[in-house]
């Protein structure tokens, strides 16, 4: 059971901890994108990558409807970047 | 509502065609229809404009209408039908047929792999209204092989209960922040890591799921007044040939912690393949799962601290299936500006393990009346139809 901060020194380690627990994957993911900053495609040979489907959202719009809508359809908490704005419920 | 909406519609519309003065300017039309084992449904129409103003500014507008039954789910949304009455639900005060409006301006500057963006969102229903300015900030390095991002975003939420929740609820503050790398490994190949912090505070419940003493009675909700939360994520990319045609396999990766226990895995995989020039079928699969806030409990005592009945603070595994199809229409269709250029359909399909509720001691007495109106031996299932229209203005 976790003891709820009541306090901003609780709510500041609270922080520290979560963050703390994040941090491997954080610094893992940063080396690895430095180290394959390396990697050089040069614009010539990008034509794939700007192709719709090769994007990170092939629909934009369909992931922002999600990021609203998702997370109350679904009763999660966390599933998307969707963080506020209303619920429509 | 309607008659607010559609004048500002037309009026952002109308004359999109005459101030497209660059390339790049679209409006995207889209219908979504939503409906779930508790027979409650939504329609969601909405259309999104880019308008390029020269070549460095553009305007964005996102426009919203959701009409939604289910604003009462636990209390007596079911059977209402399609067109049912808008009465208030005679327990919860919650309206039965509800209707969201929300609109999303923004202006967007770009200019030798430097994009900065400011937007004002807002969404307006009955019980809840939502004001957020947002703010987002790229650079392309290494001639585009990588881009730095970030982004912010204030949330200033009010929660107006209505009916026999009348004076619970109350202001809501959300700050999320977020740093997003992405870096092209190969002609084939995008990678991104993603990190955002989400602090919140004020009244971060929903009166309308009232938690339960063992023996069945309603008690008032109550959480924490603050959480901070934390999520990690990492996308790839990955393009293939078949033949002449590209396709492409996109996993992304997510997990969330947040201060009141709970956390969450998002596994997200997309399979797309061109199968014609400019149409492409799309595949995917998306594994979501987390556990419950520290305080969730079936059954209450009443002396807890926290106390909440919200389903969305319990532990359960979610799968979902989905399969979208997008495709160019004749090319003739381009020297109309009346005629789109593309069209978009998707079905998804979800079920998540969450049981109907199951029948107390008294025969045909609930014992735990929550969210689902299902038999126990069932588990919660939900479907989304969406179909959209492409318009390059």
């Amino acid at each position: 059971m976790i003891n709820f901060p009541s306090s901003p020194a609780g709510i500041i380690f609270r922080v520290k901890k979560t963050m703390t627990s994040f941090f491997p994957a954080i610094v893992c993911a940063g080396l690895g994108l430095c180290f394959a900053s390396c990697a050089f495609v040069p614009q010539r040979n990008r034509e794939f990558l700007s192709d719709p489907i090769m994007q990170r959202h092939d629909d934009g719009m369909e992931a922002t409807l999600e990021g609203h809508d998702f997370p109350r359809r679904e009763g999660s908490v966390g599933g998307s970047s969707g963080s506020g704005g209303g619920c429509g419920c | 509502m309607l008659r607010r909406i559609f004048p500002g519609l037309l009026l952002a519309i109308a004359p999109a065609c005459l101030i497209a003065s660059e390339s790049g300017s679209s409006l995207e039309l889209k219908h979504e229809y939503f409906w779930d084992k508790n027979k409650v449904w939504n329609h969601t129409p909405c259309f999104s404009l880019r308008l390029a103003l020269d070549r460095k500014w553009s305007f964005g507008l996102e426009q919203e209408l959701d009409i939604v039954t289910g604003a009462s789910r636990r209390l007596g949304a079911d059977k209402i039908g399609q067109f049912g009455d808008r009465e208030l639900d005679v327990v919860s005060g919650a309206s039965k047929i509800e209707q969201r409006y929300s609109e999303n301006p923004s202006l967007t500057y770009s200019h030798a792999g430097l994009t900065a963006s400011g937007s004002v969102y807002t969404s307006n229903e009955n019980d809840y209204f939502s004001l957020s300015p947002a703010g987002s900030f790229s650079y392309d390095l290494f001639d585009r092989n990588m881009t730095i991002g970030v982004n912010y975003a204030e949330f200033y939420d009010k929660f107006k209960p209505q009916g026999a929740f009348a004076g619970l609820g109350g202001n809501k503050r959300i700050r999320s922040t977020g740093v997003t790398i992405a870096q092209s490994l190969t002609p084939l190949t995008l990678v991104a890591a993603t990190g955002t912090f989400i602090k919140s505070w004020g009244y971060l419940g929903h009166p309308y799921n009232s938690p339960m003493t063992d023996s069945g009675q309603m008690m008032e909700e109550r959480l924490p007044d603050h959480k901070t939360a934390g999520a990690v994520a990492g996308q790839i990319v990955q393009g293939y040939h078949l033949g002449d045609l590209l396709g492409s396999l996109n996993v992304d990766a997510r997990r969330y912690q947040d201060t009141w226990g709970l956390t969450s895995t998002t596994v997200d995989s997309k399979l797309c393949q061109y199968f014609t020039e400019g149409a492409y079928i799309r595949f995917r699969y998306r594994y979501y799962t987390q556990t419950g806030a520290a305080f969730a409990k079936r059954d209450y005592t009443g002396n807890e601290l926290y106390k909440t009945g919200d389903i969305r603070f319990f532990p359960f595994q979610s799968n979902l299936f989905g399969v979208k199809l997008s495709g160019p229409f004749p090319d003739a269709w381009a020297t109309s500006a009346f005629l789109p250029d593309r069209w978009d359909v998707k079905f998804d399909y979800m079920f998540r393990n969450t049981h109907g509720d199951p029948v107390g001691d008294t025969p045909g007495q609930a014992r735990y009346v929550t969210y689902q109106l299902y038999d126990p031996s069932e588990t919660y299932t939900q479907g989304v139809i969406m179909v959209g229209l492409t318009y390059n203005l």
